[in-house]
């Protein structure tokens, strides 16, 4: 069983919201004090996710490199692998604020795109 | 010498100039410039490529480029000169030219309002007095962003960073998911600098360890930085003999604080706020130089960005109306202190004539407090009163006042509005 | 590398870079090996910034003719070549009566010397001279003669001028002995990690590594230890700053915590003055930086150390015992000679260099002036320092005057490259520093820092990964991140 204490960041109230479950499956979850806390709580329980920013090599552009994201959150523990996929791969013109750099990253469902142009 | 005149001139393309110029243009000012030292628009936009920007503006979740990118479009369909890699030297307060410098030579724009927006400058080692050794390895947080993002250099591989301030923490995150081992982040409050976000983001997520209540009290490595001593403090954040430890690294990242950048304002004869260090403002973001403006980071630090274009957009209205006017405008100004728990109140004036809209009053609080009544008042008079349930200096708290209530005061009172934060 | 030479100076420091400039006037073969990866040496880097008047050096001493003429002969040279500096004088103020009477001592001590120019103040006269000067104050003593400069700019204009006059430099070159014929006991090369240089005569001027060089010839009967002084260096236009330099009472180790306006518009507080071990600790410290801040707040109660823009230490080269200078020939070893245990190097060295040619012509070396030994050097020329037509001028000229790099200190590429390129080239960020301040403004090198390691990579044709913050060892950056 475990219990883990996530503190919610939806808001500044920043409540200490303790979770217990196991497998993912919730057991208790007891501290927000809004169903917004309650949710963001339960997710980061369960299966917590995270955008990605990073930069990746860019050929002519006016800087070596270029800001790029994941369009979507992706989860958490696939953050440092996304990382080794994004040294591999070199941004080239047209430089375009949402064109994919990588598409479907590691599986996720969820493409790297440019952040600048 | 290239000679321009323009309505309206913007100094700085980051996002408060970039809101700035737009809205000038929107509200009528035919001419406008904005002139920027780097080699793009943008500013500081361009190399926060973290997320989290946009959320209250357009209700998005944006990076900062992205967000920077939504204005710099808008701004290309009007009708808005632009001149980069310029540098403003200096400022004729009187004759309202600026000075300024770029490779086609001596630049001296004339006009008839001008908007300050140069942001901030970080806040050094040697502001701290840090005593010990001068290696290279020691860093203000935003520059070793700025080599990261934009000139794609890692400024160190062991890193320890002082102070949980946003940016440091930013850096926590992006220096170890590019393979430096951040060690610890120190912070002599015994609160969180930042927002918590970013501690659960950057910190947690990644196992850094956050020292509340501790201070770094001395830097050794006579070429390259080596390690850093850190100490507890106590309540007067003084360091606690026996505390100390250790930590070897080849980096060490600050991230202690910014500071407006108000030398070119300075020039220009713009009196400064002690405590904020930026330009005083009334509700108009005019300074106390009739036709210059203000806004953004330069005027105070803000927290989110969406605040910074919202304040901006009224100082480029303002300041278009201004040069429309063309001239004299009477004025009845009531003066603006921070009272008990505030630390500074930005507007610090009150312009009541022909004031219409309600007005905004951002401030900061002194310390953290719990179920607290905010309060403004002038002599007698009740302009907000309202009760919190949180109040932190980390996060800039803002009330609104009704323009007709502002309108009634009498300036020649001799009353100041106060804002006051008590707890119940 | 096989090379040869008249004569070997030893040390980039004030003295050496002055001596470097005086020979240069002679058709000689000289060079000036410094160990560092710059010219400028240790001490003559970091200290107070005063072409002292001798008013306070011991009467009678070879200090006192050393530092009094070359004071007086500081306006030429500084035209010459092209460096600004400006006789603001110094007040010494007395807190009691006490001190009131010392005060009448080094009065008596100065006119002895030759500054007859030396004037008693009232309480009152100080306050209306300097008005930001603590009001218990109850007298002072006003020496004009006392002057500020950039002792870096200084030795740097002397090192080029004498580069321009046929001087060669050699620097991150450090010299392990001074080899000696056994039979003839004199100087026949100097071994360096670079390779020897045959010569006849070596000058050593290593300062506070003189007693290492003198070893190695057998002729060291001096210690020479570090004695730190640490500083604040305050904004630019304080309310509070004095135009004098404003000096205590002096201690028996050194001149005191002075208050000093810098020839760029900063304050400069300290220096402190402790005795150490270590040659090479250049660390700052709370109690020693507090100490500096409560003796000058005695002086100027309204300093404030949020106003700092960065504290250093700078190492004075101590020497025990302590004489008076050593500027001499060794008879027991012909060419070797010495100009060590100098303090205040850069008030003295015109007048030590001017020995040293009489020391040299006495030792049998041929000193035949140059007819075409040209004075003069011209200093880069500075965006900050112009008007707007010059600025305007300057930048249709070179476009690259138009970019400026450092926005607290107004530095643009122009000068950056320049600095790069000329007499002993800037290779590092701190030589860019010292020569043109990129750095020193209130960031402290945050806006211009990546570009000043950009431009140094690209105009020295290294990766930027190479560049150094000064010596080899102090990379600025780890790697470059996306390959």
């Amino acid at each position: 069983m475990e219990e883990r204490e996530i503190i919610c960041v939806i808001c500044p109230s920043s409540c200490h919201v303790k979770v217990k479950g196991e497998k993912g499956k919730i057991e208790s979850i007891e501290g927000y004090t809004c169903k917004r806390g309650k949710e963001y709580a339960e997710e980061e329980f369960i299966a917590p996710k995270r955008i990605l920013t990073s930069t990746v090599k860019a050929v002519g552009y006016t800087c070596p490199v270029i800001a790029v994201r994941s369009e979507k959150p992706i989860p958490k523990e696939l953050l440092l692998p996304a990382m080794d996929e994004i040294r591999k791969v070199e941004a080239k013109p047209p430089f375009v604020i949402g064109k994919p750099v990588i598409e479907n990253i590691l599986g996720t469902g969820v493409n790297i795109v440019l952040s600048n142009c | 010498m290239n000679d321009y005149k323009y309505d309206v001139a913007v100094i700085g393309a980051g996002p408060a100039g970039l809101a700035a110029a737009v809205a000038a243009s929107k509200e009528g000012a035919g001419q406008v410039v904005l002139i920027e030292r780097d080699f793009r628009l943008g500013g500081i936009l361009e190399q926060c490529i973290h997320t989290g920007f946009g959320l209250k503006y357009f209700g998005e979740e944006l990076s900062g480029p992205e967000y920077a990118d939504r204005f710099i479009e808008i701004l290309k369909g009007m009708n808005i000169d632009v001149l980069l890699d310029t540098m403003v030297l200096s400022i004729d307060g009187k004759e309202h030219v600026i000075h300024a410098a770029n490779k086609t030579g001596a630049v001296a724009i004339k006009a008839k309002s001008i908007i300050l927006s140069m942001g901030c400058r970080e806040k050094t080692r040697a502001a701290l007095c840090i005593p010990g050794s001068r290696p290279a390895g020691i860093y203000t947080a935003g520059t070793a962003q700025r080599l990261c993002n934009v000139q794609n250099h890692l400024v160190g591989k062991n890193i320890v960073i002082l102070g949980s301030g946003d940016i440091g923490m930013i850096m926590a995150r992006r220096m170890t998911l590019e393979g430096a081992k951040v060690n610890a982040v120190i912070e002599v409050m015994p609160y969180l600098a930042g927002l918590t976000r970013n501690r659960v983001q950057c910190l947690d997520d990644f196992g850094i360890p956050l020292y509340l209540s501790h201070t770094i009290t001395d830097i050794d490595g006579k070429l390259r930085v080596k390690k850093v001593t850190v100490s507890e403090v106590d309540d007067r954040r003084q360091p606690i003999p026996g505390t100390e430890f250790d930590i070897e690294c080849d980096t060490l990242l600050l991230s202690v604080g910014l500071i407006p950048e108000n030398e070119v304002s300075k020039t220009a004869g713009v009196m400064l706020d002690d405590i904020t260090k930026g330009p005083v403002v009334d509700n108009n973001m005019m300074t106390n130089v009739k036709g210059i403006f203000a806004c953004g980071n330069v005027v105070h630090v803000n927290d989110l960005v969406d605040n910074v274009s919202t304040e901006s957009e009224l100082a480029g209205r303002a300041a278009a109306r201004f040069a429309m006017a063309n001239g004299e405008q009477s004025s009845s100004e009531i003066k603006v202190d921070p009272g008990s728990h505030v630390r500074y109140v930005v507007p610090q004036n009150v312009e009541t004539k022909g004031l219409t809209d309600d007005v905004k009053m951002y401030f900061r609080v002194t310390d953290p407090m719990k179920n607290v009544r905010i309060k403004a008042t002038c002599g007698d008079t009740v302009l907000y009163d309202a009760k919190k349930q949180f109040v932190n200096p980390g996060e800039i708290e803002n009330i609104k006042v009704k323009g007709e209530q502002l309108q009634a005061l009498n300036a020649n009172d001799g009353n100041n509005i106060t804002v006051t934060v008590a707890t119940e | 590398m096989n090379k040869y030479a008249d004569v070997v100076i030893i040390g980039a420091g004030a003295v050496g870079s002055t001596i470097a400039r005086e020979l240069s006037k002679y058709r000689l073969k000289v060079m000036l090996i410094e160990k560092n990866e710059d010219v400028g040496g240790y001490a003559s880097k970091c200290n107070s910034g005063t072409l002292c008047d001798g008013h306070d050096a011991p009467p009678g001493s070879l200090e006192a003719q050393m530092i009094t003429p070359s004071n007086r002969n500081y306006d030429r040279i500084c035209k010459e070549l092209d460096v600004e500096m400006k006789r603001v004088g110094m007040i010494y103020v007395a807190q009691d009566a006490d001190e009131l009477k010392q005060l009448d001592g080094i009065r008596k001590q100065a006119i002895r010397n030759g500054s007859f120019n030396i004037e008693q103040l009232t309480a009152e006269k100080v306050h209306e001279l300097e008005p930001s000067v603590n009001t218990s104050i109850v007298g002072g003593l006003l020496v004009p003669n006392e002057a500020i400069v950039d002792v870096m700019e200084l030795m740097l204009a002397n090192v080029e001028n004498a580069m321009d006059n046929g001087v060669e430099v050699m620097v991150s070159t450090r010299v392990e002995r001074i080899n000696v014929d056994e039979k003839e006991h004199c100087v026949k090369s100097v071994t360096t990690d670079k390779g020897d240089i045959e010569c006849e005569y070596v000058i050593n001027a290593a300062a506070i590594y003189a007693d290492e060089i003198a070893k190695t010839v057998g002729l060291c009967d001096y210690r020479n230890y570090p004695r730190t002084g640490e500083f604040y260096v305050l904004d630019k236009k304080l309310p509070y700053a004095p135009s004098h330099i404003i000096a205590p009472l002096p201690t028996p180790l050194s001149r005191g915590k002075l208050i000093t306006p810098t020839i760029n518009g900063n304050m400069l507080i300290g220096p402190s003055a402790v005795n150490g071990w270590d040659k090479e600790d250049t660390k700052t410290d709370k109690p020693t930086l507090d100490s500096v801040l409560d003796d000058c707040r005695k002086m100027i109660p309204a300093i404030d150390p949020r106003d700092s823009v960065t504290q250093f230490t700078g190492v004075r080269p101590a020497i025990c015992p302590k004489t008076d200078w050593r500027v001499r020939a060794n008879e027991a070893c012909k060419g070797y000679i010495e100009a060590v245990g100098i303090s205040q190097g850069i008030s003295g060295s015109p007048g030590v260099a001017k020995y040293i040619v009489e020391i040299l012509d006495d030792e049998g070396l041929k000193m035949v002036p140059k007819d075409e030994w040209n004075p003069e050097r011209k200093a880069i020329k500075r965006l900050a320092r112009m008007t707007d037509e010059e600025r305007d001028a300057a930048i249709k000229a070179d476009p690259l005057y138009g970019n400026v790099i450092c926005r607290c200190e107004t530095v643009s590429e122009s000068e950056i490259i320049q600095a790069i390129h000329r007499g002993p080239g800037a290779r590092s960020v701190d030589a860019i520093k010292r020569r043109l301040r990129a750095g020193m403004g209130r960031c402290q090198g945050g806006f211009c820092g990546p570009r000043v390691i950009e431009i140094l990579a690209r105009e020295l044709g290294v990766p930027a990964e190479e560049i150094c913050k000064n010596e080899k060892g102090s990379e600025m950056l780890a790697c470059v991140n996306r390959k």
